[in-house]
């Protein structure tokens, strides 16, 4: 695993695996997770460069996870792109935050597929 | 919750104004305990205004539950219309038909889930930020009555407070606060058997206020409270009860909206479930919440 690898963290399996082929058919490279303590297990091994984060998890939001390990995240000057329909409500969740900074878009789903191609390349060679 | 739907404000203004008292249209929302009606009438509109904000949560839980599917078919037909348009060879009329139609209905679902969400953000929104101040017993106390119409009627409900006293207040937003409990009530009664007791326990210690509901039904078996938390997802051993699984969805929703944790674990040492949520006034132990 290196760091261009894209790190998808989504906890519904079918929307893992669509993005997880989408990705692969730009050979994009990627891992996708279904929660966060499996994120985390990842995160042990590698930071990546770009993180793409539902907002809803099971347990716990994608902001709180996020926040949570957000220490390694900005020392990798990582960035995130927030899988989010509620952008008013996902900006008051973010604010004061200290991911805030590593946020750098909000992709309302559904979404079109070239989009998301297109800001991974953008935010994943920063 | 005082404030009226939109709906029911129209028809209390239509009563207002026929009695020559014209209400600013831009004030704040109006609240029914400010109206001189008869305590009937004012039963009734709290009836129809628990209802139709119910109503409008569900709805809207429905709508942000839909995307995540939504996004997987419009993402595998983008996928499937570029797979196809790469080949060389000229593709059946059927086939590209075929292809045409699915992007058109899911461009068709994308536009229905947009004006569903307008609708949402246009209609009433003030009341679901709405937070009050309320001595949390006397409320509970309250809620007991409407409570105990969601259990079977051979079932026993019972409330028990645990380092609260009467006085004691809590902020936050009750009417989300009621769904929820109504919700993991229902679902308690709907799990257990007919002569169960289902025990509502309200603990407040240091900066949290921990709100158990226990019942000794059939229990998560192997299914995590993750799983039975998403939407349509039903436990292990209770095909013939009858649910659509969307019912913990809606008051997990609920539970982030007012920054609370909803947890479901078995019972350790009898059977069934405790459903208990988190909550916090302090602005950093919320941040630990949702």
């Amino acid at each position: 695993m290196s760091k261009d690898t894209v790190l998808v963290v989504e906890d519904d399996q079918l929307l893992r695996e669509v993005i997880e082929d989408l990705l692969n058919i730009h050979q994009i490279k990627v891992k996708t997770v279904g929660d966060s303590s499996e994120a985390n297990d990842w995160l042990e091994e590698y930071i990546p460069e770009l993180i793409i984060c539902d907002l809803f998890l099971p347990t716990v939001s994608g902001i709180q996870w996020l926040n949570s390990v957000s220490q390694d995240l900005v020392a990798n000057n990582s960035s995130i792109i927030l899988l989010s329909a509620d952008h008013m409500r996902t900006h008051d969740m973010l604010m004061g935050s200290p991911i805030q900074s590593l946020v750098k878009h909000q992709l309302k789903k559904p979404f079109k597929n070239d989009e998301l191609v297109r800001l991974i390349r953008f935010f994943s060679t920063k | 919750m005082n404030e009226l739907h939109p709906l029911l404000t129209s028809l209390v203004e239509e009563f207002l104004n026929e009695g020559n008292k014209v209400r600013d249209s831009t004030s704040v929302p109006l609240d029914f305990t400010q109206i001189q009606l008869n305590q009937n009438t004012k039963y009734l509109l709290t009836q129809i205004n628990a209802h139709l904000s119910y109503d409008h949560f569900v709805s809207s839980v429905l709508e942000h539950e839909l995307r995540t599917p939504l996004a997987g078919i419009v993402s595998t037909v983008q996928l499937l219309q570029a797979q196809l348009e790469a080949y060389e060879t000229e593709l059946s009329d059927s086939l590209q038909k075929w292809c045409d139609r699915l992007v058109k209905l899911s461009t068709r679902m994308e536009f229905l889930l947009e004006n569903m969400k307008q609708l949402h953000n246009n209609d009433y929104s003030t009341q679901s930020v709405g937070r009050q101040t309320r001595k949390l017993t006397s409320w509970l106390t309250n809620e007991r009555k409407s409570l105990g119409e969601l259990i079977k009627s051979s079932q026993i409900l019972d409330l028990e407070f645990q380092m609260l006293d009467e006085s004691f207040e809590y902020t936050t937003n009750y009417h989300l606060l009621s769904i929820i409990l109504g919700t993991l009530v229902e679902n308690a009664s709907k799990y257990s058997p007919g002569n169960a007791r289902i025990d509502i326990f309200l603990e407040h210690s240091q900066e949290f206020l921990r709100i158990k509901v226990i019942d000794n039904g059939v229990g998560l078996g192997v299914n995590s409270s993750e799983n039975l938390i998403k939407a349509f997802q039903r436990g292990q051993k209770v095909e013939h009860i009858e649910g659509s699984g969307l019912g913990l969805s809606i008051a997990h929703a609920a539970a982030q909206r007012i920054q609370a944790q909803l947890l479901l674990y078995n019972n350790e040492n009898m059977a069934g479930t405790t459903a208990e949520l988190i909550l916090s006034n302090n602005e950093i132990c919320q941040k630990t919440l949702f």
